[in-house]
């Protein structure tokens, strides 16, 4: 029962944010301050959550170039800057990191 | 050419939106059966795994609870509270798109609203991009698209069950940070932008080598801190 109130108050969270501004009832926009520290939010927890596993995939560090990991990562992130569509940046990096990966576990 | 307003959608809206929430759907796979087999280790009945999917329908908050439950901590408060952190970017998102959806009845406001997701964020400002504006059936058909393979995933990830406990072994992981990585990179357009991304890195790393619980939490925390003192308030007309 626990479980359940818990998962049904993460349900409003979400979902309060993401209407927040859409309910129309709320006419004011959100303060400079605010929107600034906002504007932050999406690309820190997006690289908080990608960065370790780029870097440290199995809990310890591997920053050679034999990691398939690292070199995906850094395969995406150098195609992104370049403004390759997103769709580009998955699908090379992905091949980047499946074919590292199947050269480096051949015997 | 004519003007980027009176530019006719060369495809019906709901194919095109098929064709770019696609590859963002399937990148997220991985991740999908991470969070249903995850969920069961947790300690969570199936219905109520598939439940976190259907409902929460938020990845990374999903995986930040589960993580914390599976790490013992039950109390609502840690839990909420990272699940509030890790979801504020989407108080963002629900501003920028405010304008598009003003006019639209009630219930198109709840259906995008539920569906807002960073995927669904970034083809939609795709779409402004390549059009003029926002298509509600575009959002719409790009929003369920995604919701139904997130969640046809997490399904899997419950079926499958233990047998998807060392995804990681295959390398699965690796999709969503390519993924993550391509939404982040478009969005660094400012020195404090970089020094904010770099913080959180750090921070992430460093709190994943030392197993540091909220993790996550702290690197997200830290890195907006940074970001904001180190901006300054005349750039605040340059938001992305």
């Amino acid at each position: 029962m626990m479980m359940w109130t818990l998962l049904a108050a993460m349900a409003l969270v979400t979902f309060g944010f993401r209407f927040a501004f859409f309910a129309g009832f709320v006419t004011l926009t959100p303060g400079p301050r605010l929107q600034r520290l906002l504007s932050f939010s999406a690309p820190c927890v997006l690289t908080a959550m990608a960065t370790p596993i780029a870097v440290a995939p199995h809990g310890a560090l591997w920053l050679t170039p034999d990691s398939p990991y690292l070199v995906g990562g850094g395969v995406a992130v150098v195609l992104a800057g370049l403004r390759c569509s997103l769709l580009w940046v998955v699908v090379l990096s992905l091949t980047t990191f499946g074919g590292l990966r199947w050269l480096t576990l051949m015997p | 050419m004519s003007s980027v307003s009176a530019v006719a959608p060369p495809y019906p809206p709901a194919r095109q939106a098929l064709a770019d929430i696609l590859p963002l759907s399937l990148a997220v796979v991985p991740w999908g059966l991470l969070c249903g087999s995850l969920a069961l280790q947790a300690g969570l009945t199936p219905w109520q795994a598939q439940c976190l999917s259907l409902l929460v329908f938020a990845g990374a908050a999903q995986l930040a609870a589960i993580g914390l439950i599976s790490g013992g901590v039950g109390a609502p408060g840690p839990i909420l509270s990272s699940t509030a952190i890790v979801s504020a970017r989407h108080l963002l998102y629900s501003a920028v798109l405010r304008q598009d959806v003003r006019e639209q009845p009630l219930r198109w406001r709840l259906g995008l609203a539920f569906l807002l997701t960073d995927e669904l964020f970034v083809v939609v400002q795709a779409y402004r991009q390549r059009h003029g504006r926002v298509h509600r059936g575009y959002a719409l058909a790009a929003g369920l698209t995604f919701y139904l393979i997130w969640n046809l995933a997490t399904l899997a990830g419950i079926v499958l069950g233990q047998s998807v406990a060392g995804l990681e072994r295959f390398g699965f992981d690796f999709a969503i940070a390519a993924i993550f990585l391509a939404m982040v990179v478009p969005q660094v357009t400012s020195s404090a932008a970089l020094a904010a991304t770099l913080t959180s890195a750090l921070v992430a790393v460093a709190c994943h080598l030392l197993a540091v619980p909220l993790g996550l939490l702290i690197a997200s925390v830290a890195g907006m801190a940074v970001g904001y003192g180190s901006s300054r308030p005349a750039t605040e007309g340059a938001t992305t």
